[in-house]
């Protein structure tokens, strides 16, 4: 049974890449393009075992979004992985604080993220 | 897909299906809780995270809980972490 | 022979002894506490270096002596040889057989009857070196080819959503887990968990091509929260017990579990485990960063680099400068406070508020530099403390009784010149408590106290003095002995009415011995009489505090300094005098003009002197005189002064060589006025005086 994966992020280019690179890796993805999306998509059912998330997005960004995902009975104890260009220091402690423990700069390569998300779940 | 049990009250054996992890530890501890003396039949058990895995350990431990049947998901996790179960036939 | 060359050997004298008595400290700790490397490389420094400089002088005897020494510690360092509790005591003889040799070498006194026994020591050692150690396995590493994984899990890993599992099947991708052990110990009780909670640990040993920087990446994502140890294949021993020591769980149980686990044989953990001591702060801290954290080894070296190059000039913090000029240096900055007392008074007088001011901003500094002087003085009272280490292992085998020593506050400073005097009296209490006060074993039993008695060594400041403890854990003093001894030897005839406080400080008297007692370890010359006269010459007190059959404590409390005191000022034929404020006993008007030289003072007669005689004031004095009472010891005497002025804290300044003929008179001080004040001797004073209280009744009478 193939893990699924959520990727939110407002760039439908990156989400490509990363669907790519992550369904060639074994993993099913689930796209999503901001963080009202995301939520909409956990309320639909899907349990993704990870979820990938940019910080700043329009309508709701993803510190937000992960505040949301935490409250949810069924998802509050799903990884998270922060994608951001944002490197200060209090943005990462709201998404530490918020529930995402691990981070990872933009831009970053896909075999990048993948390791990185092999070292949380593998497929 | 998450965790359920029934007790066979006959074998007195807590009989546990779905999944056992983060999500269902809570619930998984008060059933192994409120029949300390049940054998526990894992053979339902599709996913065993590391939570559900330490659980399993402290029941063995405290209570003295034993496995009566695993599933490959389960064996898996204990191969993964060099445990073996001294395993009772199941009756 | 030339005066450089006496003045080197000196040096090479006084050298050789500072790193005997360091080799001896380390050879000491390993046995307290295990073989830390850093501890065999320091025995190994010292003899390196005795053998040395040995050369240079031509001492044959040294050389070849401490070749010997030295090979052994190199074979320990290379591992080739274990150094156990057998090697440490017979290094330590051969510790003994260098200072002979030196000491034998320094004075030209010819080592000849030394060679036996240095024969006997080199051919121990010899024995030694050859001997395979009985453990087998000579390696300092162990671990095989796999690195070691010690995993223990941060409490919110599965709440985030970080499965240490996930991390094991991602190391299956980059390696093959040899071996992994589960550890449930830190998880409560089923009932009182929370299963949420990560308690889980876990021991690896992984096997792969991959790089450490590669391993360490798996944990990326886990390492904030968790304890995480890296040790890669074989590893040395010192890094294991590391580890184990670092791990949550008591060092038998991860060792009995690494044992089980086959992650290390038995002999390995033995041997692991000898390294005991805790991690020193240079060095090993930066390498336990490294496995926890999992930080790049050049960041970690780049933070630590502060604090190692601080460890690497630890050596050369010190300069050692000759105790003369330190005096010297001492006695010119007393002339400078003179002098600019005098400048200050000078400048007030010239109503010049432009110099006066100046004035002001250098006496900050001229005080500052004083006191600074004066602390140049402050040494820490650690290294006496240590040598007692020897003296608590030899004396406990010679009495055939187990004896720990516990050393607490050495690093309390006090005045040089003081821990020089106090070192022989320390000395003479800890040898009491142990030969009078710790009981054989077989009596200790049968009080039913530890086998081990407990000797413990302690230093505080308190309210401008030192207090130095001499504690015991043994039979207590015994009022009734001491009565008994005290009535055979004359110096009491009724102790009826004696309180305990008064019948325990009877030891100290002269002339007081438990004769049944008097051995060649406590009756050696010094008597406790001694120690008390010792400690009340450095102005300070000895009380005793005993519970019997639990233990004594003698506590020895002393000035900070010599060189500053509380004092009384007094003056008489328009001199200012100093008494030491603690020996003022009561300050009473005198109106006799009578020649006679004593008072009857509330019945008791009191002999004084008059300063104004003494110190050839003219003969006519005010009217009404001061008589000031001091006493030091049982002894008392009068001081008749002109003028009470009060109390002071003064400095002592030595006098100066024209003064140095002057009776009575055992130092000098500035006084805010800029002049000068003596500081009178009033151990000299009361001597003149009739020599003390009790020949004066006499005389009365």
């Amino acid at each position: 049974m193939a893990k699924t994966i959520l990727i939110v992020d407002d760039s439908a280019s990156l989400r490509h890449v990363v669907e790519t690179a992550l369904h060639r890796a074994g993993y099913d993805v689930v796209q999503a393009e901001n963080g009202q999306d995301a939520l909409e998509k956990l309320g639909t059912g899907v349990k993704p075992h990870l979820i990938v998330c940019d910080v700043n997005m329009p309508v709701m960004d993803g510190i937000a979004f992960v505040k949301e995902a935490k409250s949810l009975p069924q998802h509050r104890f799903t990884p998270i992985i922060m994608l951001t260009t944002e490197s200060r220091e209090t943005r990462k402690l709201q998404a530490q604080t918020a529930g995402a423990k691990a981070w990872m700069l933009k831009p970053f390569k896909p075999d990048v993220l993948l390791s990185a998300v092999q070292k949380l779940i593998l497929p | 897909m998450s965790f359920e049990y029934t007790l066979d009250a006959g074998l007195n054996r807590l009989i546990a299906s779905g999944t056992l992890t983060i999500y269902d530890v809570g619930q998984a501890r008060s059933a192994l809780l409120d029949h300390p003396e049940a054998t526990l039949d894992l053979a339902g058990i599709d996913t065993l995270d590391g939570s559900g895995l330490q659980l399993l350990l402290v029941a063995i431990r405290d209570l003295g809980t034993r496995i009566v049947a695993t599933s490959e998901s389960t064996n898996d996790v204990l191969r993964l972490v060099g445990v073996t179960l001294q395993q009772e036939a199941a009756e | 022979m030339s005066d450089d060359l006496t003045a080197a050997l000196a040096s090479y004298a006084e050298e050789s002894r500072e790193l005997l008595e360091a080799m001896e400290r380390a050879l000491l700790e390993m046995e307290a506490d295990g073989p830390e490397p850093e501890r065999v490389n320091a025995v190994f420094r010292a003899a390196h270096t005795i053998k040395g400089s040995g050369g240079l002088f031509g001492f044959d005897e040294v050389v070849a002596f401490t070749h010997e020494v030295e090979t052994v510690l190199e074979a320990v360092r290379q591992g080739d040889i274990l150094m156990d509790g057998s090697l440490i005591g017979l290094l330590l003889e051969c510790r003994d057989h260098m200072t002979c040799l030196t000491d034998a070498s320094v004075a030209g006194t010819g080592t000849g009857e030394l060679a036996t026994r240095g024969d006997a020591l080199a051919a121990r050692l010899e024995s030694r070196r050859s001997m395979p150690d009985s453990g087998g396995g000579s390696g300092n590493s162990a671990g095989g080819d796999s690195w070691h994984i010690s995993l223990r899990g941060g409490q919110d890993l599965f709440r985030d959503g970080m499965d240490p599992l996930n991390v094991f099947r991602y190391l299956g991708t980059i390696g093959e887990i040899v071996r992994i052990t589960t550890l449930v110990d830190r998880v409560p009780h089923l009932s009182a968990m929370d299963p949420e909670s990560c308690y889980l640990g876990f021991e690896l040993d992984f096997r792969t091509d991959a790089s450490k920087a590669e391993i360490a990446e798996a944990f990326d994502f886990i390492a904030a929260e968790s304890e995480i140890h890296l040790l890669p294949p074989c590893s040395k021993l010192s890094d294991w017990a590391q580890v184990i020591r670092a791990l949550p769980e008591a060092d038998e149980k991860v060792g009995s579990l690494l044992v089980s686990s086959g992650m290390l044989t038995r002999n390995e953990l033995a041997r692991a485990l000898e390294y005991r001591a805790t991690a020193d702060e240079s060095g090993p801290l930066g390498e336990l960063l490294v496995e926890q954290r999992v930080v790049p080894r050049e960041a970690a070296d780049a933070a630590l680099g502060r604090r190692a190059s601080a460890a690497a000039s630890r050596g050369d913090r010190f300069v050692r400068v000759d105790a003369g000029k330190l005096e010297q240096l001492i006695t010119l900055v007393g002339e400078l406070v003179i002098s600019h007392a005098v400048v200050t008074l000078a400048s007030g007088r010239s109503g010049d508020r432009d110099l006066h001011e100046a004035v002001a901003t250098s006496t900050r500094f001229v005080e500052a530099v004083r006191d600074t002087a004066l602390g140049l003085r402050m040494v820490q009272i650690g290294e006496t403390f240590g040598r007692f280490q020897r003296v608590v292992r030899d004396l406990s085998q010679e009495l055939g009784k187990k004896i720990d020593l516990d050393i607490s506050g050495g690093d309390t400073e006090l005045d040089k010149s003081i821990i020089d005097r106090i070192a022989e009296p320390l000395t003479h209490l800890v040898r009491n408590a142990m030969d009078h006060g710790i009981e054989p074993v077989a009596e200790r039993l049968a009080a039913g106290k530890a086998p081990s008695g407990r000797l413990a060594l302690n230093a505080y400041h308190e309210t401008g003095s030192i207090v130095i403890e001499v504690t015991d854990d043994g039979r207590g003093l015994n009022r009734e002995r001491i009565v008994a001894k005290a009535t055979a030897s004359g110096l009491v005839t009724d102790a009826a009415d004696l309180s305990d406080a008064e019948v325990y400080q009877l030891i100290f008297e002269p002339g007081f011995t438990t004769a049944e007692q008097v051995s060649n370890i406590s009756g050696r010359g010094v008597g406790m009489d001694v120690v008390r006269r010792t400690v009340e010459e450095l102005r300070g007190s000895v009380e005793i505090e005993t519970v019997p059959g639990q233990g004594s404590t003698l506590r020895v409390r002393l000035p900070l300094t010599l060189a500053i005191i509380d004092g009384f000022l007094i003056e008489a034929a328009d001199g200012k005098f100093v008494l030491p404020l603690d020996v003022v006993e009561e300050c009473v008007e005198l109106d006799d003009t009578s020649p006679q030289d004593y008072v009857s003072l509330r019945g008791e007669v009191l002999p004084f002197l008059r300063l104004r005689e003494l110190f050839g004031g003219p003969e006519e004095g005010p009217g009404r005189q001061s008589l000031v009472v001091v006493r030091q010891g049982a002894s008392r005497a009068g001081i008749v002064a002109d003028r009470l002025l009060g109390e002071l804290q003064t400095v002592i300044k030595p006098l100066g060589e024209l003064f140095s003929p002057v009776k009575w008179v055992s130092g000098c001080t500035v006084l805010g006025t800029g002049d000068v004040g003596l500081i009178l001797d009033v151990h000299e004073l009361i001597r003149s005086a009739g020599g003390g209280a009790t020949r004066a009744l006499h005389a009365a009478h």
